[in-house]
């Protein structure tokens, strides 16, 4: 029997949760029908009027919208003027190919662990400052054998004079590439920041006339009492409806706290008696809502040929 | 780099392997004061000095001691090798390095 109350008590908070989110669906689209009556388009005579009925977000909304309109519009001819036309994409692959050209022979010669000191010493000019009696003349000497070895027997001097010049062209190469980067960076971000200004000038309109309602039922709900009668109206079925709505999935939410929570608690009491009469009362609050509840898709039920016709097809 | 024991070891293994007699810590006058050289043949005036920080080397070889020292290189009067451990990462390659200055000095038998 216990078991048999806590499936009955699972299945009505499963059922209740379910029939919350249709409540909750059926609300939006009534809040959207609402929206659309009240606010059709953002026309002076329209915030003028949304003013007169008391919705305080219509006060200066006009201003607002051409302040943006202004806002985007001049970044974007701040943008559109600055935009270099050359994007550098040729130069950029072509100093890319002669620093890479570059990168072997001084890797081969950088795969000698002595080499950048010979390099660093002066190891084959005049400035060398090491002395025969010098230990490590001689080290610099062997490690300057092998680099002549590895690079096809030539003097080390000459490699010396190679790798000098290939390391300047490619410390001047590498700024080049890098300010081509950057530059390019650049122009990508630009162009990407003007797209995005483009975009939100070109849907300016519409996403004010979001903005527009989403203030409106942020002010409707705060206080839907100080509206409510000049809506019901202005505009009866979709007031009504929304009004409707919105009561129902309030009341209905409050069975949650009233009835299932408390029941729940009772049963884990083991006060049996008590739990069933709550959730009793639960169902039969409930079936007072039911007849809101619009569980799965809406379906014709009329059959219109048998009104017309006044017989079955 | 290897320890002022071991390059020791191995400078005076390789200059006796050509026929010099190597005295250690030989007292050899220069630039005003004695300094103890680590290892020296009177007899031909040729020896070594390896220097090391743990020694304290870098302390005892003044700049006017070791320009004393490049004077008499330079004219012939000694042969004196200049060894600094920063320039050695081993046993093998301080013995050859040191084998060939022995053979451009001609000083190899």
């Amino acid at each position: 029997m216990a078991a048999s109350r806590e499936s009955r008590w699972k299945a009505r908070a499963k059922e209740h949760e379910q029939r919350s989110s249709r409540f909750l669906e059926s609300y939006q689209e009534n809040s959207t029908r609402l929206l659309i009556a009240l606010v059709p388009d953002l026309a002076t005579a329209t915030l003028a009027w949304l003013q007169e009925l008391g919705f305080k977000f219509a006060t200066g909304f006009a201003a607002r919208i051409e302040r943006d309109r202004v806002h985007l519009q001049t970044e974007l001819s701040s943008l559109e003027e600055s935009t270099s036309p050359r994007d550098g994409g040729e130069e950029l692959e072509k100093l890319s190919e002669h620093y890479h050209a570059l990168q072997p022979f001084l890797k081969k010669c950088f795969k000698h662990p002595r080499f950048d000191q010979l390099l660093l010493e002066g190891y084959g000019t005049d400035d060398y400052p090491k002395k025969f009696w010098h230990l490590s003349y001689y080290v610099d000497r062997r490690a300057a054998r092998e680099i002549e070895e590895m690079c096809d027997g030539r003097s080390f001097a000459s490699i010396r004079r190679e790798a000098i010049q290939a390391l300047e062209a490619s410390k001047v190469l590498e700024d080049r590439i890098e300010t081509l980067k950057e530059q390019h960076q650049l122009q990508v971000s630009t162009e990407k920041r003007r797209n995005a200004l483009q975009s939100r000038l070109e849907g300016h309109a519409e996403r004010w006339l979001v903005t527009a309602r989403r203030q409106l039922l942020e002010e409707l709900e705060a206080d839907p009492e100080v509206f409510m009668q000049t809506l019901l109206e202005a505009f009866p079925q979709p007031a009504f409806e929304w009004r409707l709505a919105r009561e129902v999935r309030a009341e209905h939410s409050s069975l949650r706290s009233r009835y299932l929570n408390p029941a729940r608690e009772l049963l884990d009491q083991k006060q049996v008696a008590r739990f069933d009469l709550l959730l009793e009362e639960y169902d039969e609050r409930l079936g007072a809502l039911q007849r809101f509840d619009q569980p799965g898709a809406r379906a014709e039920t009329i059959d219109w040929k048998s009104v017309i016709y006044g017989q079955p097809d | 780099m290897i320890d002022e024991t071991m390059g020791r070891g191995v400078l005076k293994s390789t200059f006796e392997e050509v026929g010099y007699v190597i005295e250690e810590d030989f007292p050899f006058q220069v630039a005003g004061q004695v300094i103890h050289l680590d290892g020296y043949d009177p007899a031909h005036r040729v020896g070594y000095e390896y220097v090391t920080t743990a020694s304290g080397d870098r302390g005892h070889l003044s700049n006017a001691v070791l320009s004393e020292l490049d004077r008499l290189n330079q004219k012939r009067l000694v042969q004196i090798l200049l060894i600094d451990e920063l320039h050695i990462s081993s046993a093998e390659e301080l013995r050859s390095a040191c084998r060939d200055y022995l053979q451009e000095l001609g000083l190899g038998r």
